[in-house]
C-alpha cells in the first residue's frame, strides 16, 4: 500500500493522535476536518461523493485528478482530449505543496517525491507476444484454385493454393474476422470482422483490402447474391441481417432475424437465403427452447418465412443440397429444464442435424450415439454431387460423414409421429446414416468441398491448420500448416480444454457448448440434483469476467479455480475433474476472453442526452418526491464503476417459489445489453422488465417513482457500461 | 377510451345524411366534373374478415392489411380474397411467440388493431394495438412491445407511423419513438414538446415531417432533420365555434393528419382543414361536401385531393382549387351507394350505385394507386378506380380548364363520371 492510500489509516495511529493533540485537535483525527484535509480524497467532504466512496481509500486518484464520475469510463480515459474535457486534472508542484509544504515539520523535495509517485512507474514487461491464427471459416474461389481462410486471432485472411495445398499469402483485415465469401466472378472477397463491426472487401488479384464498410454489431456470416449485386451480412449481436449494395458497400436495408443469426446458405436456384439463429427465441419461463430458421426471399429481399425449430438452440452451420430439395443445419437439443446432473443418464445436451425441406417442413435427427456423442456440431457442408454431408464437431476433433441417401430414406420411411417425436431423440438412428467419423486436428469448424467433390477442406481452429480429406476414401490425407506459432502457451492449452468435450461424460458437451464465442447461449439451466425446477439459473457471459468474483448466481465460488474445479465435475461434467495444471490453464484462458466494444458508447464518444439524463438517475440520491435514498437503495451502491458490481450478495426481491436462496450475486453490467435474459433465473427478457415487473417493492433499487421516460433514460445509460 | 366509446355511441345513433342539395338532379351547367367511384367491393365477416369493425387499413404492393376490433386480416390484392386472419381463436400468435401474458394483462382489447404501417422495404407490418401496445408482424412471427417490456409510454396505441429507422406510436399518454436499430425509446409529452394534452389520436410521416394529431392539442409537427417541434393550435381558442375563418386548425381536438406534396390535411371532431405552409383552409359540413364535421380520419392523396372519414359518410375533396367534392354515403333503406358531386354546396350530380360504402360510420382509409380502401363500422370496402383521373375533367365536347390532371391511359371520350 502506498503512503497516499494509507494516509487515512495513518490517522488512527498513536503518532497521529499525538500530532493532532499538538495541533490543538481533540478527539479522533479520522473525524477531524483539519486532518482529513490532507489525509483523504476530497478533504473528507462526502457531501458530493457517490455512495460507493469511502474515506478509507486515503488519498486516492481523485485527490489529484479530480472527481472521476465524468471521465472514469474506459472510452473517455483512453482519449486524452475527452478525459481532459470531462474533468481529468494532472497534478503539479502547486498541488503537492498544498499538503506537503511544512507538513508536520517533514522536509519535502518535490522532484524526488514526483519521481517516487510517477505512474505508471513499472515499465511494461516486454514479452514475446504469441499470436495464433484460429482459422474459423473458409471459402473456395469460383475457379476452385484458391482457398480463403478467416483467421480470427490473427486478424487476417490466409490464402491457400487449393491445388498444391500450401499457404501462399496472408491478407490483414479487420479485428476478429469470422467469415469470407467470394463475389460470383471471383474478383472480390468479402470478410466480416466481428470485433470491428465491419466488412472488408478484398481485391483478389492484388490480395489487398480495397474498401471497408461498417455493418451491424458482431457480424458473423457473409454471402453474396447470385448476381453479386447484393451482399448479405448477419449482425449477430443485433439480431439483424444487413443487405449491402455491392457497388457502393452501402447498406440498403436491414432485416429482422431471430436471435444471434449465425450462418446462412443460398438455395441452388438463388431464390432463398436460409439463416440459422444461434439463440432460441424468448420463451415462457421453464419451457423448452424454440429456435428459428429465417428465410429471406432473394427476389424482394424480405423475410419470407420463419420456421420454428422446437426444442433446439445453437443453430449454426447450414448448407443446401444441390437438388434444392432441402437444407441441412446443425443444432443442439439442450434439456435445460431438468438438472444437468442427468448427464450421467445421457440426457443433458444432445447434438444433431436439422433438415429444412423446401415446403417448410423441418425434421431433426441426432448425431450422437448411445455411449458416445458428437458435440458442438459447428458447420455442415454438402458435396456438390449431393452424396455426402460433412459435419464438424468443434470439440471432439472429427468430421462426421452423413450418407444423404440413407438419411433421406430414413425420414421418408418414418411416420409423421416418428419424425416429430422419435427421430429427434433417437440415439440409435445415427449409426444408420453416419458412415464414418474422420479425425481432424483441434476444434474443426468450417468445411468446404471442391467443385468436383473429390476433396474437402476443414479449418482446425485451435491447430492453426487445414485438414484435407479425400472424399473417395473418406480419409484425412494431409495437414496444411497456416504458419501459427509452434509454442503452445498455457492460455492456448486452456483454450483447447475449453473447446474439448473429453471433459464430460460420454463427451456430451464442452465449455464452449454453453458459451459460444465465450458468451452465452441465452438459456436458463436447472443444474443441481435438488429436484426438477429447483433454483434455475440464467447462463452468464464469460466475456470480461476477470475481477468479477465471486462466481455463480448464489455467489458461493470465490474464484474461477473454485468455479471450474471439482464443482464443475460434480454438477456439470460427471467425469474426473481437471488436473490442477489443466484447471490453471483453463482459468487463464477464460480470463483472457474480452468483451467487445460497447455498441452504445463508442470509444471516446460523449454520452447522448438520454444517456446523460440516465446517468443522473443512476446516481440519484433522492426520489422524485424528495425522499432521500439510503446508499443501499441507490443503483451505484451495488453497481459501482468500472465493473458495475460491488461483488456482494443482495436480496433484491427476486426470489421465486423454487429458489433456494434469497440473496444473489451482484452481476457486472458491462455490455449488459448483449446478454438477455436478465435476473438470476433469466425471467426478464428485457432490461425494462427488471423494474416494471420484478421490482414491485423497490427492493432492486428505488424505481417505482420513476416516470416512464426516466426509466428509459436509465436503461439507455446502463447500456453504455 | 373516449374515442372508442364515442364512435360506438355514434354508431348506435346511426343514420346517414345526404347533404342539403337537390336530390338526384344532375347539374348540367358545370363544365367540369371529378372522378366518381362507382365500383365498390365490400369485405365483411361474410367473406372472411374477423370482425366488421374496421379500425385501420394499409395497402401494400401485393396485399392489404386490415385492422379490426377482433384481430388482423390480410387481403391478397390479386385474388381479392381474405388470405389470412389472426385472432385469439386462431392461435394468439403474439402471445405464443413472445411469451408475455398479454391477454391476462389487458383483457381482450389487445386484439383491437387500431393502426397499421407497412414497411415495403422490409416486408414488416407494424401494428398499433388498442390496449395491447405495439406489434410487428414478419413472416408469420409477431414481436410485441408494451409498457412493461419496453420503453413504450402507454399500451393504448391509436396509430403507428414509420420514419426511417424509427417507429412512432400515438398513445393515450404521449407519443413514443422506437429506433429499430439502436433499440432506443424516446417519449414525447408535455415535458419535452409543445403537447398541451398528451392524448395522441393519430400519427403520420412523410417528407421529413412527423405529424401528431392530439386530442386537445391540435397538430404537432416534428421536423426530423432539425429535431424540432412546432405546434398548430386553433388561434381563436374557441371550442364551440370557429371565430375567424381560415386562421389555423379549425379545432384542437384533432384526430388525424396526412402530409403529402407539401400539404397538410387535418381532421378534427369539428371539421377538417388544409394547410399549405402559409394558408389554412377550413372545411365544414354546412358549406362543403363534408357529410359531417365529426371526422375520424383523413388521408391525403395529393395537394388537391383528400378523403375525410366521418360519422356520416365519406367526404372527398377531389379538386382543391375549384372546391369540388364527392360525398359518398350508403342509403340506409336500400343499402345502395350514393355519390353526390358538389361545388360550393351546389349539387352538380348525384350517382346511385348498387353497392357503396358498407356503413356511413367511416374510420379509416388508404390510397392504393387508383383504388381507395375505406374501413367502416360495418366492414371494409375497396373503391375500384380502374380509370381514375385526378382533378376535374371537362364534360364531353368542352375544353379543360387546366385545374385537372389527365390520368395516364385515359381516353379522349371522357365521360362525365368515369367509372360509372
Amino acid at each position: 500500500m502506498s503512503a497516499h492510500s494509507g494516509a487515512f489509516g495513518r490517522l488512527a495511529t498513536p503518532e497521529a493522535y499525538e500530532i493532532a493533540r499538538q495541533a490543538g485537535i481533540e478527539g479522533n483525527p479520522q473525524q477531524s476536518r483539519d486532518c482529513l484535509k490532507c489525509h483523504a480524497t476530497g478533504g473528507g467532504d462526502l457531501s458530493h461523493a457517490l455512495p460507493s466512496f469511502t474515506l478509507d481509500e486515503g488519498v486516492g486518484c481523485e485527490a489529484c485528478h479530480g472527481p472521476g464520475s465524468d471521465y472514469q469510463a474506459e472510452a473517455v480515459m483512453r482519449d486524452k482530449a475527452s478525459s481532459a474535457a470531462s474533468g481529468l486534472k494532472m497534478g503539479d508542484r502547486e498541488l503537492c505543496l498544498t499538503c506537503h509544504e511544512n507538513a508536520h515539520g517533514k522536509p519535502f523535495d518535490y522532484q524526488t517525491a514526483w519521481k517516487k509517485i510517477a505512474h505508471p512507474n513499472i515499465p511494461p514487461r516486454v514479452v514475446k507476444e504469441i499470436h495464433y491464427k484460429n482459422p474459423l471459416n473458409l471459402a473456395l474461389s469460383p475457379d476452385g484454385r484458391e482457398l480463403y481462410v478467416t483467421c480470427e486471432a490473427a486478424d487476417s485472411v490466409i490464402v491457400i493454393d487449393a491445388i498444391n495445398h500450401r499457404k501462399v499469402a496472408e491478407i490483414p483485415v479487420g479485428g476478429q474476422p469470422h467469415d469470407v465469401a467470394f463475389s460470383p466472378d471471383g474478383r472480390l472477397a468479402y470478410v466480416t470482422n466481428r470485433l470491428d463491426d465491419s466488412l472488408s472487401e478484398i481485391d483478389t488479384a492484388s490480395r489487398t483490402v480495397k474498401r471497408t464498410a461498417p455493418v451491424g454489431d458482431e457480424p458473423h456470416a457473409v454471402l453474396t447474391s447470385r448476381k453479386g449485386d447484393r451482399i448479405y451480412v448477419l449482425n449477430s449481436s443485433e439480431d439483424s441481417i444487413s443487405i449491402l449494395d455491392a457497388a457502393t458497400l452501402k447498406e440498403v436495408k436491414r432485416l429482422t432475424a431471430s436471435r444471434y443469426p449465425w450462418s446462412m446458405a443460398l438455395s441452388p436456384d438463388g431464390e432463398e437465403l436460409m439463416v440459422t439463429n444461434s439463440l432460441s427465441r424468448f420463451v415462457p419461463f421453464r419451457t423448452p427452447s424454440i429456435s428459428e430458421l429465417t428465410v429471406v426471399g432473394a427476389e424482394r429481399n424480405i423475410v419470407r418465412e420463419r420456421y420454428p425449430v422446437n426444442g433446439t438452440n445453437l443453430l449454426q452451420g447450414i448448407a443446401w443440397h444441390p437438388s434444392g430439395d432441402y437444407a441441412l443445419f446443425t443444432l443442439l437439443r439442450t434439456k435445460n429444464l431438468v438438472p444437468m446432473t442427468r448427464l450421467a443418464q445421457g440426457w443433458t445436451i444432445t447434438n444433431g442435424l436439422g433438415i429444412a425441406w423446401k415446403d417448410g417442413r423441418v425434421d431433426q435427427v441426432l448425431l450422437d450415439e448411445p455411449d458416445i456423442c458428437f458435440p458442438d456440431p459447428a458447420d455442415v457442408a454438402i458435396s456438390p454431387d449431393g452424396r455426402y454431408a460433412f459435419v464438424s464437431s468443434a470439440s471432439v476433433n472429427a468430421v462426421a460423414v452423413v450418407d444423404l441417401t440413407k438419411l433421406v430414406e430414413i425420414l421418408h420411411s418414418a411416420s409423421d409421429k416418428e419424425r416429430k417425436d422419435v427421430l429427434p431423440n433417437d440415439l440409435g438412428v445415427p449409426t444408420e446414416f453416419i458412415v464414418k467419423k474422420i479425425p481432424t486436428k483441434d476444434s474443426p469448424r468450417g468445411i468446404v468441398f471442391t467443385p468436383d467433390s473429390r476433396t474437402a477442406f476443414v479449418a482446425n481452429c485451435l491447430d492453426d491448420s487445414i485438414t484435407t480429406i479425400d472424399v473417395a476414401s473418406l480419409k484425412a490425407t494431409g495437414r496444411i500448416d497456416l504458419g501459427g506459432p509452434k509454442e503452445i502457451t498455457k492460455a492456448r492449452r486452456g483454450e483447447r480444454l475449453f473447446h474439448n468435450a473429453k471433459i464430460t461424460f460420454h463427451r456430451e458437451f464442452s465449455c464452449h457448448s454453453c458459451h459460444p464465442d465465450g458468451h452465452v447461449d441465452g438459456i436458463t439451466y436447472d443444474i443441481e440434483p435438488d429436484g426438477v425446477g429447483v433454483s434455475p439459473v440464467d447462463n452468464r457471459t464469460l466475456r470480461g469476467i476477470l475481477d468479477t468474483a465471486p462466481f455463480k448466481w448464489e455467489g458461493t465460488n470465490p474464484s474461477l479455480q473454485r468455479q471450474c474445479g471439482p464443482r464443475l465435475a460434480v454438477f456439470f461434467t460427471r467425469i474426473q475433474p481437471f488436473t490442477p495444471d489443466e484447471l490453471s490453464a483453463l482459468d487463464l484462458y477464460i480470463s483472457t476472453i474480452t468483451r467487445p466494444p460497447n455498441r452504445y458508447h463508442p470509444l471516446g464518444a460523449d454520452l447522448t442526452p438520454a444517456q446523460r439524463r440516465g446517468k443522473a438517475m443512476f446516481e440519484r440520491t433522492m426520489t422524485n418526491d424528495g425522499r432521500m435514498l439510503r446508499p443501499d437503495q441507490q443503483c451505484v451502491f451495488c453497481h459501482p464503476p468500472p465493473l458495475y458490481t460491488n461483488r456482494q450478495k443482495f436480496d433484491v426481491g427476486t426470489r421465486m417459489q423454487y429458489d433456494r436462496e434469497t440473496k444473489f450475486d451482484v452481476p457486472h453490467l458491462n455490455n449488459i445489453y448483449d446478454s438477455a435474459p436478465y435476473l438470476h433465473n433469466g425471467i426478464a427478457p428485457t432490461l425494462e422488465e427488471i423494474w416494471t415487473v420484478h421490482n414491485p417493492n423497490d427492493t432492486h433499487g428505488v424505481t417505482n417513482d420513476m416516470t416512464k421516460d426516466q426509466l428509459n433514460d436509465l436503461i439507455e445509460y446502463i447500456k453504455t457500461f | 377510451m373516449k374515442w372508442f366509446i364515442g364512435w360506438v355511441g355514434l354508431i348506435l345513433a346511426g343514420g346517414t345524411c345526404l347533404g342539403t342539395g337537390p336530390d338526384d338532379k344532375p347539374a348540367t351547367d358545370s363544365p367540369e366534373l371529378p372522378y366518381v367511384y362507382t365500383n365498390w367491393i365490400q369485405y365483411t365477416t361474410k367473406n372472411g374478415l374477423p370482425n366488421d369493425h374496421i379500425f385501420s387499413v394499409a395497402a401494400a404492393s401485393t396485399e392489404v392489411w386490415v385492422g379490426t376490433e377482433d384481430g388482423l386480416a390480410v387481403i391478397d390484392k390479386k385474388s381479392g380474397k381474405v388470405k389470412q386472419t389472426w385472432g385469439m381463436e386462431d392461435g394468439l400468435p403474439w402471445k405464443v411467440v413472445s411469451g408475455i401474458a398479454v391477454n391476462e394483462k389487458t383483457g381482450e382489447v389487445w386484439k383491437v388493431v387500431s393502426g397499421i404501417a407497412v414497411n415495403e422495404k422490409t416486408g414488416e407490418v407494424w401494428l398499433a394495438l388498442f390496449g395491447g401496445g405495439l406489434a410487428r408482424y414478419s413472416a408469420g412471427r409477431f414481436d410485441h412491445w408494451h409498457q412493461l417490456n419496453s420503453g413504450l409510454v402507454n399500451d393504448v396505441v391509436y396509430g403507428v407511423a414509420l420514419e426511417h429507422d424509427n417507429v412512432w406510436c400515438a398513445t393515450t399518454a404521449g407519443a413514443s419513438r422506437y429506433n429499430t436499430v439502436t433499440g432506443e425509446w424516446s417519449i414525447f409529452t408535455e415535458k419535452n414538446s409543445p403537447m398541451e394534452e398528451i392524448w395522441n389520436y393519430g400519427v403520420s410521416y412523410n417528407d421529413g415531417k412527423v405529424y401528431l394529431g392530439v386530442w386537445g392539442s391540435g397538430v404537432l409537427e416534428y421536423d426530423v432533420a432539425r429535431g424540432t417541434w412546432k405546434d398548430y393550435l386553433d388561434p381563436d381558442g374557441e371550442m364551440e365555434i370557429d371565430l375567424y375563418r381560415d386562421d389555423g386548425v379549425v379545432h384542437v381536438i384533432t384526430t388525424g393528419t396526412s402530409y403529402i406534396d407539401g400539404i397538410l390535411w387535418v381532421s378534427t371532431y369539428f371539421g377538417g382543414c388544409r394547410y399549405d405552409g402559409r394558408h389554412w383552409r377550413g372545411y365544414y359540413q354546412q358549406e362543403t361536401g363534408l357529410p359531417s364535421d365529426f371526422i375520424n380520419f383523413v388521408k391525403g392523396r395529393s395537394a388537391k385531393e383528400a378523403w375525410f372519414c366521418t360519422d356520416k359518410g365519406l367526404g372527398v375533396v377531389t379538386d382543391f382549387p375549384s372546391d369540388t367534392w364527392v360525398t359518398y354515403t350508403m342509403d340506409p333503406e336500400t343499402h345502395e351507394g350514393i355519390a353526390v358531386v358538389s361545388r360550393d354546396k351546389k349539387v352538380l350530380e348525384t350517382v346511385r350505385t348498387p353497392s357503396g360504402i358498407p356503413h356511413n360510420y367511416a374510420l379509416c382509409a388508404d390510397i392504393d394507386g387508383q383504388d381507395v380502401w375505406v374501413g367502416t363500422s360495418k366492414g371494409l370496402v375497396r373503391a375500384v378506380g380502374t380509370d381514375y383521373f385526378a382533378g376535374l375533367r371537362p364534360v364531353q365536347g368542352q375544353p379543360e380548364n387546366g385545374s385537372g390532371t389527365k390520368a395516364s391511359g385515359s381516353t379522349e371520350s371522357t365521360a362525365r363520371s368515369k367509372g360509372r
